[in-house]
């Protein structure tokens, strides 16, 4: 259904073969040029990326005292989580990172019909993480491997309860920046039907797969440190 | 390392490419050998593996490698702190009881939380 609304969207905006020419972008006042706006906006970026991994380092951190103190308790916590739904998301967030990045090459080389399709590739990659992600949080409600008080699974170790709460604490954060990523991939693909987006402009796009990027990368530590506990 | 000549010019796909196959390869490297050690060593492997990871991720899918240098430094600076904050930290947790030993369990978090809720006072009220 969706992708019929799609090809509805892109029929009424674009003809078949004809290479978009756009709604032309004005610049802001505050900037020269085009290209001078453009590095601006990466440099607030990256900068807004470095806040991120600092905010989600305090996590990390958490996550390192809690394990100096409950070395064995962090072993017996990881087989409470399942390493197939573990792996798979990775290979998920993995494959979304890259088809994203496809996307963005095809839109700055103006195949915008190419780009919407590998950024809806993305955004099904991401629903795909995220349903994975809602039967792992099923099961552990289900079995009682909850933060603090709500804890109520079996377990060998009686601090279970602080793995869990770390559990929750990073992949929750780490959801919610997902889901946000999903909403700004759908915010593009809706601006590229509109035929804002080609070669000629592409500052929404390149912040977004940097943002969809950074996701990818906090994932690459959450994986291991969360799974990979032997 | 190559530099863009400008912000509109488009690195080269094949790197894109390795670095996919090379994420995937890794990821799939680090899960079979986590199944074989345990303990520091384990943990050591692991994150030296996902380090490799996320730098090729910088590097390439955000890419840093063809991007102004600026922001390489704005990025590895945010890693200094994020290492002195984890240093610091697990320098005074792990030290707390060298000095004082009534220290030690004042910080030892082993009080079990749960099974508590059918107990104490107040109920649901809080």
């Amino acid at each position: 259904m969706i992708l019929m609304i799609l090809r509805q969207l892109m029929e009424k905006n674009m003809s078949s073969n004809e290479v978009l020419v756009g709604r032309s972008h004005e610049v802001a006042h505050q900037f020269d040029t085009a290209e001078q706006e453009f590095n601006t906006a990466k440099l607030g970026m990256w900068v807004f990326m470095a806040q991120e991994i600092l905010f989600f380092g305090g996590l990390f951190v958490a996550y390192a005292v809690f394990r100096m103190m409950h070395p064995d308790m962090f072993r017996e916590a990881a087989h409470h989580l399942s390493l197939k739904w573990g792996l798979l998301n990775t290979l998920f967030l993995l494959t979304s990172s890259f088809t994203m990045t496809l996307g963005e090459r095809a839109i700055r080389q103006d195949k915008i019909k190419q780009g919407i399709m590998l950024l809806m590739t993305t955004v099904g990659l991401a629903t795909a993480f995220m349903g994975v992600k809602a039967i792992e949080y099923a099961a552990k409600i289900h079995h009682g491997y909850l933060p603090a008080k709500w804890f109520f699974g079996e377990g060998m170790d009686n601090s279970l309860h602080l793995f869990f709460g770390i559990y929750f604490a990073l992949t929750g954060l780490h959801g919610v920046h997902v889901i946000i990523g999903i909403g700004l991939i759908l915010w593009l693909v809706y601006r590229t039907i509109r035929g804002e987006f080609g070669s000629h402009y592409f500052l929404p796009i390149e912040m977004v797969t940097l943002y969809w990027h950074l996701v990818d990368l906090v994932w690459t530590f959450l994986f291991p440190l969360l799974y990979l506990i032997r | 390392m190559s530099k863009l000549h400008s912000s509109h010019e488009l690195p080269p796909l094949k790197p894109y490419i390795i670095t996919f196959g090379a994420l995937i390869a890794i990821t799939l490297f680090n899960v079979t050998i986590s199944q074989f050690t345990s303990g520091s060593l384990g943990l050591i492997l692991t994150m030296v593996l996902a380090s490799v990871n996320a730098i090729l991720v910088l590097a390439v899918f955000m890419g840093l490698w063809w991007d102004n240098r600026f922001h390489t430094v704005a990025i590895v600076t945010t890693f200094l702190f994020l290492s002195l904050f984890f240093i610091f930290t697990m320098l005074d947790v792990a030290t707390r009881d060298d000095l004082d030993p009534r220290e030690g369990p004042a910080f030892d978090i082993k009080s079990p939380v749960q099974k508590e809720h059918s107990s104490g006072h107040g109920g649901e009220s809080h």
